[in-house]
């Protein structure tokens, strides 16, 4: 009778370990992080196997179910602004880049459970046509005359004027910038390929 | 003594399980959403369910876009192969995805690689005749001239391309985009997305 108790308990204590050890290590963002490259404050995996790396389909299943391969589309996450600190709707952010190179491409906001953040507004996201861009001549003049359109949009839980993308009331939230049908030249540079900086607004 | 054989037990049937965890991880997501989209729905395998442009009350799968218009189905091969067709809107991107049950992303095809906006595709598995053909690759596209013999029968229209899929259970998922907030075109392409068909050909 002890010795059935004793496997019993064996089996259900390694159960526990087992599977919670696992779903910790998924739901990390920091342990995901040997299949992730780095640029900026923004991590992109640079090749999904979903076929055969357990790892990465669980991960992805998690976080971004239905996600198509990364020879149509590249999902670029942030999670942390450009000091390395995490997103959170406690504070405002200006995110600042220039037009990605591809066929379409989107900014959208995520909350902690990576579903669309509830708001007022009912805005989610911003991609290259309803964005307002920088213009050259106003608040940036040495913007090169023929390079890639600017843009700046202001992360907040308050609404603000211009491209404003409402964070809700999030612990942590995410940022996914898809770039779909991107040039080679993205794929070729995942790492230096130039992407937006995420500043806290100092209040 | 006695104490080390059961910490070696508990820590090898810990590996175990978190092995075992991070394994079937995605296939135990996709069946709770699978349950969860069809119910939503009320609907069955191979028929087809329309999310138009998701906003934050949607809540099936994670990380929504919502610049797109999604057309999704949870496809059974058994009783035969799955025919899709209708027209695609012919000024935007859209494409076709399909995923294995355990979430692996296996084909992809979009507007552009697709040689018009009438779409006609039949999805299949290896135990039906009309894939016997070696050359018939999972998850690649068949010329029409492989499908003579559905052609002649008048089961499907010249030109009609065949995907094979790995198993007999997986999911379609069709994106539409529309980047701007007119409501006219978002209205126009859910419009097309409902007249979209699907019919499993038996022979």
């Amino acid at each position: 009778m002890k010795l059935v108790a004793k496997i019993l308990g064996i089996f259900f204590l390694s159960l526990l370990i087992g599977i919670g050890v696992a779903l910790y290590q998924l739901k990390s963002v920091k342990s995901n992080n040997n299949y992730m490259l780095k640029n900026g404050c923004w991590q992109v995996n640079p090749k999904m196997d979903l076929k055969q790396n357990d790892w990465q389909r669980a991960r992805i299943a998690i976080i971004g179910l239905f996600a198509l391969r990364e020879s149509e589309v590249l999902y670029f996450v942030a999670s942390e602004d450009s000091d390395g600190e995490r997103l959170s709707s406690e504070y405002d952010y200006e995110l600042v880049g220039t037009a990605p190179n591809a066929r379409y491409w989107s900014y959208t906001m995520y909350g902690e459970d990576y579903f669309l953040v509830s708001n007022e507004d009912k805005t989610y996201s911003f991609n290259l046509d309803d964005l307002s861009y920088v213009t050259r001549d106003t608040l940036n003049p040495e913007l090169p005359i023929d390079g890639p359109k600017s843009y700046s949009i202001v992360i907040s839980s308050n609404a603000k004027e211009g491209n404003w993308l409402p964070s809700g009331e999030e612990d942590q939230f995410h940022i996914l910038l898809r770039m779909y049908n991107p040039a080679p030249e993205v794929y070729n540079n995942l790492e230096e390929v130039s992407l937006p900086i995420i500043n806290k607004i100092e209040q | 003594m006695s104490s080390l054989k059961y910490i070696l037990a508990v820590v090898l049937l810990s590996f175990f399980f978190h092995k075992m965890t991070i394994k079937y991880t995605s296939d135990f997501i996709y069946s709770k959403v699978k349950s969860k989209m069809l119910a939503q729905s009320n609907i069955l395998e191979n028929e087809l369910r329309i999310t138009p442009f998701p906003a934050e009350d949607s809540r099936a799968v994670v990380m929504p876009n919502p610049d797109f218009a999604y057309v999704s189905m949870f496809y059974d091969l058994d009783k035969g192969p799955i025919y899709i067709s209708g027209l695609m809107p012919d000024s935007t991107y859209w494409s076709v995805a399909l995923y294995e049950a355990n979430t692996n992303n296996y084909f992809v095809k979009n507007d552009q690689q697709f040689d018009t906006n009438e779409l006609d595709v039949i999805i299949t598995t290896q135990k039906h005749p009309l894939t016997k053909d070696s050359r018939h690759l999972v998850g690649t596209l068949v010329p029409s001239y492989y499908n003579f013999h559905l052609i002649k029968e008048g089961l499907v229209p010249i030109g009609t391309e065949l995907i094979k899929s790995p198993n007999e259970k997986g999911f379609l998922l069709i994106r539409v985009l529309s980047t701007k907030k007119s409501k006219q075109e978002k209205d126009e392409i859910v419009k097309l997305m409902e007249a979209l068909q699907v019919r499993q050909v038996i022979r």
